[in-house]
């Protein structure tokens, strides 16, 4: 009886300890909802409340760059561009009601629009349309265990041909401007239409632009150069917005707050003043709720224009120097189109000795491929070549400095053999000539002892069939001279490459030879102009440079801005000679271009603006398929006038064949590009005086 | 005249039998928090206009007339249909499993809803009821027969009720629905316990049960793979695996649970009223209403919500107590959908909450859904059934 009692209690028991375990569990139901409400109520709330800063910039158009003369060189053409920048959370049926109102004020009715419409397309916007239609063909079983976007596509799907068939040509523009706006991210702007914007359109877009959210009339630039491809290979080209940052300098970009999609100077001058050019994008701050509304919208910086470039270049002075090359290549390839068939290029640099701005410089290129010329400005500063005789100046210099010569010293000209080497001698035999006439008549032979004497070899005559002495250092030691003048260094020019030239790596007393009359390092154009305009500029080495003033951005189309900087001259070193030593040199020089026997006399002698400089002729070789073929590469340097020299030029027309009554063709180049620039400068003064 | 005057009295009482003034209170309080909760989270304007407080009232009229329509059968009527009540719920479950595409399309994975036209209903939501009618009926059966409790008569009894859950169980397993199917094993839990089989056999059976539970979740922890080979699908481990390491979770439900879990923890001590709401989050007004009750009525208001769900388990647990002497089979009813409301209540708060596992279980009486609120009604009608019989009961009692 007593068990039976104590089993039929079983239940109350048992149910009393399950109450209590339901009691505990609803306890920690409770105390949990206290420590999330409660507790930590307040750090939510305020999660919830907390605002988000997007910031948006928008481009600004780039600095435009001028010539010397402030003729624009590079221009700006504005596209007008209707862009989209939708708020966060904008929906599908206010993006068809903006593209509805904005169909009315732009035409997006070309082909290209139209044909890019697709099917999905038309039945996006048909759904749009006939929602409550379209919804109904999806019944409540078969949504409910579809995800909202297999919903919706499935719903698409049951909406038929013929239904999407008859759009008017409106509903169309409708359509394909719609399908603009969808592509756009929030608080992104997105171009809605840009290439054939019209003025009109631009402006009616621009007036109802507060009926129209998010929609802005903006302008997008592209680069225009009126001077065509004169000058455009070092002038340098910028990104499109597809390419953006370029990819290998992203960091560097984005560090200094570029947006991936920004154009940047990809090459030339544009690379170079990216800094200068850019501009300050204006950027607007907006604060959005969590919910996406914009609650504020603030421009945090106000954006700028990039600043302006004055060039040192004489945009007129360049064509014509072009002209000339070109003109001259093409006669000298016509005249020996077999002898000159690896003849492509003919490169010249003008600036001015003192300042050391480039006035011109000029790279004419046949392409053998396309067999036309090309302007290839940049090979002047990019391509190197032995310089022969062009160097000697700097040779003699190095001599007197050295003490292996004094002013005045006489050697007698006839050929050198060292043992080891083949006999070496100038173009002729010039007897005894000093120091002014080694230049004029350019001697190799005076060169050789210079050289020969910086290698230790002290012997004079030198005997020839013997050995010579040699010592490394003598090497070093001309190489350093010529670096004093920028023979073998950077030229320090404003441009993101320059060659250094080509140096050999073997030592012997016949490559010094060779090295003392430009056979054996090579330089660029723009090294040899730089040199002789140290010798021109009395020993100052300035840097050679494009960049002439900054000005900041113009207010009005015709004026320019006011000045932000100017480039002023760089003394990069002065040489160490002494003036009277540079004197001389200068003298020698004035000779090969003034006094009968020179070797440029023949083009410059009687010239009023007084000139003076060096020719020089390499010995030089092609290989085609091994087989060796000997060519030559002429080259000038020049300055005038002499006593106040304001412009200086080195001309070098590579690998000209090898045969006689060719075209001088590095000379007459010469000629001609100073002619024109004494000539230019006259018209000039006249028009000038007229005024 | 006395004969007369009882007559009437009797009348008069007949009718107040069929008013139990608690249960519909509790109700009543119910339906009010679920329709204000359905009402603030379709403020967020995230379901396309649909209606879904209109759609809640008329579930929950239906889900009265049921109430009211069950009030016509009496509970020894149940006790002798239970059986076939219990098997035509195995007939649909089956039927269920063989139906085609058309009326039965696969969700998340499971076949677990017949997809009529207008018309979606899961039958393992109505068998659970029946279920508990089986077993209630099975119980009262057993203990009638066999007067003398021993050991031998509790086995043979457990293995009866075993069976009794087995099937359905199985059944929903083969959907597969694993969620249901715990669902289920616990209640059939709580009714073994509260049937008397006596300790030793339960604290047996919880033993070998905890073992294999234990070595079987070991297994597929650690050798997932090997599990799948075996016929576990990869989803279900997938569960298993965030349930011990809920960083895994997808992070789509996670991202769910954050801006619930946030949305709920906002409303802190007083709540933001009606609306009033600030953060939109799927599921609102089903499986994650809770984080509406708490972000609309605050600390105060959820933890009214919650000592309502504990005076309803405390309402059921005394109507059990009290009916037992002479009902045993109302109070095994009692305490069946006592388990019912207990496991999905705190499963879903909890969920809410972020202490248990993150799950589709639907907050029985607040939470939207037809067949939930249907079948809780079929439920709650039977419990009233036993309320009632209880005063009659009592009423003749005290004569």
């Amino acid at each position: 009886m007593a068990r039976k009692r104590k089993k039929k209690e079983q239940l109350p028991f048992r149910i009393n300890i399950l109450f209590f375990v339901i009691f505990l569990l609803f306890s920690v139901l409770i105390l949990q909802l206290g420590v999330v409400q409660i507790l930590n109520g307040e750090e939510f709330q305020k999660e919830i409340e907390r605002t988000v800063k997007d910031t948006t910039k928008i481009p600004v158009p780039r600095g435009k760059i001028y010539d010397s003369n402030y003729d624009v060189i590079v221009d700006n053409k504005p596209l007008y561009s209707i862009t989209y920048t939708p708020a966060k959370g904008v929906q599908a049926e206010d993006r068809l009601e903006v593209a509805q109102k904005l169909a009315e004020l732009i035409s997006m009715d070309s082909e290209d629009y139209l044909d890019s419409i697709t099917e999905r397309n038309k039945k996006e916007y048909w759904y749009l349309l006939n929602k409550k239609k379209a919804d109904k063909r999806l019944s409540e079983e078969e949504a409910a265990d579809m995800s909202n976007s297999e919903q919706y596509k499935t719903i698409l799907d049951r909406i038929t041909k013929e239904e999407i068939s008859d759009f008017s040509k409106q509903e169309l523009e409708v359509i394909a401007i719609k399908k603009e706006l969808d592509k756009a991210y929030s608080l992104t702007p997105q171009i809605i239409k840009n290439e054939d914007v019209t003025p009109e359109e631009y402006a009616r877009v621009a007036e109802h632009l507060d009926k129209l959210p998010g929609v802005n009339a903006t302008t997008d630039w592209n680069r225009e150069y009126p001077y065509k491809d004169t000058f455009s290979s070092l002038l340098g080209s910028i990104t499109s917005q597809e390419q953006g940052i370029p990819a290998d300098k992203e960091q560097y970009y984005l560090t200094r707050g570029y947006s991936r999609n920004d154009r940047v100077g990809r090459s030339g001058l544009e690379e170079y003043y990216e800094d200068l050019l850019r501009g300050r994008k204006e950027q607007i701050q907006y604060t959005t709720t969590k919910n996406g509304q914009v609650i504020d919208s603030e421009t945090v910086v106000e954006g700028e224009r990039g600043k302006d470039l004055i060039l040192t270049v004489d945009m007129e002075f360049q064509k014509e120097v072009d002209k000339i090359v070109r003109e001259e290549l093409k006669t000298a390839k016509n005249k020996h189109w077999a002898a000159n068939r690896y003849m492509d290029d003919a490169l010249a640099v003008v600036m001015n000795p003192k300042t050391g701005e480039i006035l011109a410089v000029s790279g004419q290129h046949y392409n053998d491929e396309k067999k036309e010329y090309e302007n290839n400005s940049f090979r002047a500063l990019y391509d190197a070549h032995l310089p022969g005789s062009t160097v000697k100046g700097a040779t003699v210099l190095a001599g007197y400095e050295s003490g292996v010569i004094s002013p005045g010293q006489s050697f007698y000209d006839r050929p050198i053999d060292i043992a080891g080497t083949p006999t070496k001698g100038s173009y002729g035999q010039l007897g005894l000539v000093d120091d002014y006439e080694a230049l004029k008549r350019s001697s190799n032979v005076y060169m050789f002892y210079i050289a020969l004497k910086m290698g230790g070899e002290n012997r004079y005559p030198f005997p020839n069939g013997s050995k010579a002495a040699f010592n490394s250092e003598g090497f070093q030691q001309m190489r350093n001279y010529f670096q004093q003048f920028g023979l073998g260094v950077k030229t320090g020019v404003d441009y993101p490459y320059e060659s250094t030239g080509y140096e050999g790596d073997e030592f012997g007393p016949g490559l010094l030879m060779d090295y003392a009359i430009g056979q054996y390092d090579s330089f660029t154009t723009l090294q040899l102009a730089q040199y002789v305009s140290t010798i021109a500029n009395d020993g100052y080495r300035v840097r050679p440079h494009f960049l002439k003033e900054v000005r900041n951005p113009s207010e009005t189309e015709r004026e320019l801005g006011s000045v932000v900087r100017s480039e002023e001259t760089e003394v990069l070193n002065r040489i160490q000679m002494k003036d009277s030593y540079i004197e001389r040199v200068q003298e020698g020089f004035r000779r090969v271009y003034q006094e009968t026997g020179g070797t440029a006399a023949g083009y410059f002698k009687g010239k009023d603006y007084n000139p003076a400089g060096k020719t020089g002729t390499a010995e030089n070789e092609v290989y085609e398929d091994g087989v060796k073929y000997d060519t030559e590469n002429h080259s000038l340097i020049g300055y005038a006038p002499f006593d106040d020299p304001e412009v200086a030029f080195a001309v070098i027309a590579p690998n000209s064949g090898v045969v006689r009554d060719l075209h001088p063709l590095s000379k007459i180049i010469g000629q001609r590009i100073m002619d024109t620039y004494f000539d230019l400068k006259k018209e000039r003064d006249k028009e000038e005086m007229k005024e | 005249m006395i004969k007369q005057k009882k007559f009437g009295d009797l009348v008069s009482k007949k009718q107040s039998y069929y008013i139990q003034n608690d249960l519909i209170f509790i109700f009543f309080l119910f339906v009010c928090v679920s329709l204000l909760s359905i009402y603030n989270a379709q403020q967020l304007e995230q379901y396309g206009g649909e209606n879904f407080v209109l759609k809640q009232i008329i579930w929950f009229t239906i889900g009265v007339c049921i109430v009211a329509a069950i009030q016509f059968l009496d509970l020894d009527q149940l006790y002798k249909a239970s059986i076939y009540i219990y098997g035509f719920g195995l007939l649909i479950l089956a039927i269920l499993l063989v139906s085609p595409e058309s009326i039965a399309r696969e969700i998340n994975g499971a076949k677990s809803w017949f997809t009529f036209p207008g018309l979606s209903l899961q039958p393992a939501e109505f068998t659970k009821m029946a279920t508990i009618l089986f077993l209630a009926a099975t119980i009262d059966k057993h203990k009638t027969k066999y007067g003398m409790q021993s050991l031998k008569t509790d086995t043979l009894l457990l293995v009866k009720l075993l069976i009794i859950i087995a099937l359905p169980v199985l059944l929903i397993m083969g959907q597969p629905d694993f969620g249901t199917a715990m669902v289920y094993l616990f209640i059939a839990g709580m009714i073994i316990i509260l049937s008397g089989i006596d300790w030793k056999i339960i604290m047996t059976l919880i033993l070998a049960g905890a073992l294999f539970v234990t070595a079987a979740l070991g297994f597929i922890i650690k050798f997932p793979d090997l599990a799948q080979q075996m016929g576990v699908e990869a989803y279900q481990i997938d569960r298993i695996m965030t349930w011990f390491d809920p960083s895994q979770q997808s992070s789509d439900a996670t991202f769910h649970f954050d801006r619930a879990y946030m949305a709920l923890g906002s409303g802190q001590l007083f709540g933001k009223g009606m609306d009033n709401l600030q953060v939109s989050f799927p599921e609102a007004h089903t499986d994650f209403i809770f984080a509406v009750v708490g972000e609309s009525f605050g600390f105060i208001g959820s933890a009214l919500v919650i000592f309502l769900y504990f005076l309803l388990l405390y309402k059921l647990v005394t109507l059990g107590l009290s009916v037992y002497k002479h009902s045993p089979f109302g109070s095994y009813l009692c305490f069946g959908f006592l388990s019912i409301l207990l496991i999905h209540i705190f499963q879903n708060i909890g969920m809410s909450l972020g202490i248990m596992p993150i799950t589709g279980i639907p907050l029985l009486l607040i939470s939207y859904g037809g067949s939930s609120v249907l079948s809780t009604m079929i439920g709650f009608g039977i419990i009233y059934r036993v309320a009632v019989e209880h005063t009659i009961h009592n009423d003749y009692l005290f004569k």
